[in-house]
């Protein structure tokens, strides 16, 4: 039995930088399943990482080096090849590795920061045959970058996530023929940043509202059926052609992997998918936090690393005590806002606060309304919103205890309205 | 790939592997019995296969039925139970099959219309089942003959060939049956059977890590530290398993047999995290080339070549 005032489970960016903040104050277990820290980070050996933290474009290994460093140098009990088997409702960790056979840890507050992983073709009914050469994204990232293997020649892409554009143009770098990246949606999944640097500067193109109707081959992909979708997303038969390729690579989303709080009654989010947070990153269950993109899929590892540190700091802070009735404020999302984090603001002793959103549609000249019940307190102009593009809000100290009701509501407008 | 006879006896068999000299032959060749009995013109059937497709659920819904249901259809189709929703051995909950005239042996896709019509019939009864829970989908192929029925007797042609065909469902249910009227037909044909009095028909129990309690488990990683590393996160299958796997007297070196062997990737990432760790594993284990490792049979390579192969292709 090990006993520790902290456990983090999972040693990617938010776990990473989420022990380093707890340290400060507490004992840190750190957990990782992997035989590396960094999680995802490694394999990301393209730059465009730490612009806001360290002011420039670092990669992602340069990124998680910083932080691996500063775990060295902590007093953090750092355990990489475990992985953890069950977390019960008394806040009991089952671990599993092959030095130390099975761990059993009691710890007074756990900091879940497990990320997510990639959907996969049957979420999206994808219809064909199963040969081989269909490779999610970021499994393509790691077989090339990690483990130096080349998934295909001929390459399709379906979804425009980031890291599908990543990779359009990795395997265009590798000498790959990279035929193109196909969307359902009518526009684009990724960062304007990515379809600029991944797709343009590689005359890659990009097909909006396609999708693929048929995987074709019987020991690799020979080749896939593309069409056209109508407004309801169903394809349009007469605009389906077929195109020959040996593989498919598929970016269709990224989801929290949430698995491991089964046991435990954790509050989840139905359109993030991922753990419901307040301000402190503190999840429904008391000294259970949540941070990176186990709550929902941040766009930067920047905002990952921030929300790990609001977490690190307040699992290092807590102490457990039988909680009176503590006034909530539930932060709503309005008109044309998919989500919100946190979903809640817990309204003693707070600090400015971070909202992020996302929108439902692309729109042009708006204006981010917050409103206290039915009373607005605050309005940011945009000059565009889209949903691959994370919105960001600072609350101010002052605004926060201004708030009387006990809902935030945030709606976006069109600035005639 | 041929069959020799004389004076309608049997004779020998040409394989892949060589010619084996025999005077019997059991043709349980499933989709394939009407070719092989082509091969001696012993043809009393012809299969039309049918399709099957099944739809597989996460297993964090597995709680969603508690028990078996199955589904009958108004009016009945014939030949055709209606399928249900079952819970599989595994956990899995799983909706289906379905049931279509196919005439292409090797054609296991499964189809948009397929996944539309399992999602008809049984969502309005399951209304509450996530779509997006769905985490993977087959199909297979019955082989049918027109009688509909099994067909279990020897040839009327040739001596010592003997037809085990059309076994659609409740085929597997009934496979042992099968085999013990199979044995009459062989001694009524005067073929004299002895029981090998050394003849052993159990295997060794095997350890499953995730069946395994927290004492059993750690007991189990002391003896093989292997067993306490896990590689397919979404079924908790351990390192140990799968080398095992790869080792085992019969081995598997591919990813699908060491998939069935051990539910790696079978989970609700499909291999996304695991694949690399199983290569890395049979690369270690049997020193092949990762270029050269499988997905199944001939010709499903993984990959195409190592890193940097296409840039360098091209000097």
């Amino acid at each position: 039995m090990i006993e520790t005032d902290v456990t983090v489970i999972g040693g990617g960016p938010a776990g990473l930088a989420s022990a380093l903040k707890a340290a400060e104050k507490s004992n840190v277990l750190l957990l990782e399943r992997g035989n590396e820290l960094g999680g995802i980070l490694p394999q990301c050996i393209h730059e465009g990482f730490g612009n806001f933290i360290f002011n420039k474009m670092l990669t992602g290994p340069e990124y998680a080096q910083y932080y691996i460093n500063e775990i060295i140098n902590s007093k953090i009990i750092l355990k990489t090849n475990t992985t953890v088997l069950s977390i019960d409702p008394n806040k009991n960790i089952v671990a599993t590795n092959s030095t130390d056979g099975i761990i059993r840890i009691k710890s007074k507050s756990i900091i879940l920061a497990m990320g997510c992983r990639e959907r996969t073709r049957s979420q999206i009914l994808l219809p064909g045959t199963r040969p081989a050469g269909i490779y999610t994204a970021g499994t393509a990232q790691h077989l090339i970058n990690i483990d130096g293997y080349m998934p295909g020649k001929n390459i399709i892409i379906l979804g425009s996530g980031n890291v599908g554009l990543i990779m359009a143009r990795r395997f265009s770098l590798e000498g790959a023929n990279v035929i193109g990246v196909y969307e359902i949606m009518p526009n684009a999944g990724g960062l304007t940043r990515n379809i600029v640097q991944c797709l343009d500067d590689y005359n890659i193109p990009l097909f909006l509202s396609h999708t693929i109707t048929n995987i074709v081959g019987e020991k690799r992909v020979e080749g896939v059926n593309v069409a056209k979708v109508d407004e309801y997303f169903k394809p349009i038969l007469e605009t389906e052609r077929h195109i020959p390729c040996d593989c498919l690579i598929l970016s269709i989303g990224l989801i929290p992997e949430i698995e491991l709080c089964k046991n435990i009654n954790i509050k989840i989010d139905n359109i993030t998918k991922g753990i419901i947070v307040d301000n402190k990153m503190e999840s429904s269950f008391p000294g259970i936090f949540a941070c990176g993109n186990i709550v929902h899929v941040y766009d930067l590892v920047d905002d990952v690393t921030y929300s790990a540190e609001i977490a690190g700091k307040n699992a290092g802070n807590y102490i457990d005590f039988e909680r009176g009735e503590i006034e909530e404020i539930k932060v709503i999302p309005g008109r044309n806002v998919s989500y919100v984090v946190p979903q809640i603001i817990k309204n003693k002793d707070c600090n400015t606060i971070k909202l992020y959103l996302r929108v439902i549609k692309e729109e042009r000249n708006v204006n981010i309304i917050l409103k206290d019940g039915n009373t607005p307190i605050f309005q940011k102009k945009e000059r565009i919103v889209k949903p691959p593009e994370m919105l960001r809000i600072n609350l101010s100290k002052q605004l926060i205890e201004s708030i009387s009701n006990n809902e935030l509501n945030i709606d976006i407008r069109c600035v005639n309205e | 790939m041929d069959i020799k006879t004389s004076e309608n006896k049997i004779k020998s068999v040409l394989t892949t592997k060589g010619i084996i000299e025999t005077k019997y032959i059991i043709n349980a060749a499933g989709l394939h019995v009407d070719e092989i009995s082509d091969m001696i013109n012993a043809r009393e059937y012809t299969i039309h296969p049918k399709k099957g497709s099944t739809i597989i659920f996460d297993k964090n819904i597995s709680d969603l039925i508690k028990h078996n249901i199955s589904i009958v259809n108004f009016p009945r189709e014939e030949h055709y139970k209606g399928g249900g929703a079952i819970t599989t051995l595994d956990g899995n909950i799983q909706w289906g099959p379905t049931i279509l005239e196919n005439y292409d042996k090797n054609d296991t896709s499964v189809s948009v219309n397929e996944i539309d019509k399992i999602f008809k019939s049984y969502s309005p009864i399951f209304d509450y089942f996530p779509k997006n829970s769905i985490i993977n989908y087959f199909s297979g192929l019955r082989a049918c003959t027109f009688t509909e029925d099994f067909i279990i007797k020897p040839s009327n042609k040739i001596e010592g060939f003997i037809h085990v065909a059309g076994i659609q469902s409740p085929g597997l249910t009934a496979a042992p049956a099968i085999a013990e009227m199979v044995i009459g037909i062989l001694e009524n044909i005067g073929v004299k059977l002895e029981k090998k009095p050394d003849f052993n028909p159990f295997n060794d129990k095997k350890k499953i890590f995730r069946y395994l309690n927290y004492e059993e488990k750690n007991e189990i990683i002391k003896k093989n530290p292997d067993y306490g590393e896990i590689i397919c996160r979404c079924e908790q299958i351990t390192k140990g398993e799968v080398i095992d796997a790869i080792n085992s007297p019969i081995s598997a070196l591919n990813m699908d047999s060491i998939k069935r062997r051990t539910r790696v990737g079978m989970g609700r990432c499909q291999g996304g995290f695991c694949l690399p760790n199983i290569v890395k594993n049979i690369i270690e284990e049997t020193g092949l080339k990762g270029e050269d490792i499988l997905k199944n049979d001939e010709g499903s390579n993984l990959f195409i070549g190592k890193s940097k192969c296409l840039i360098n292709d091209k000097k």
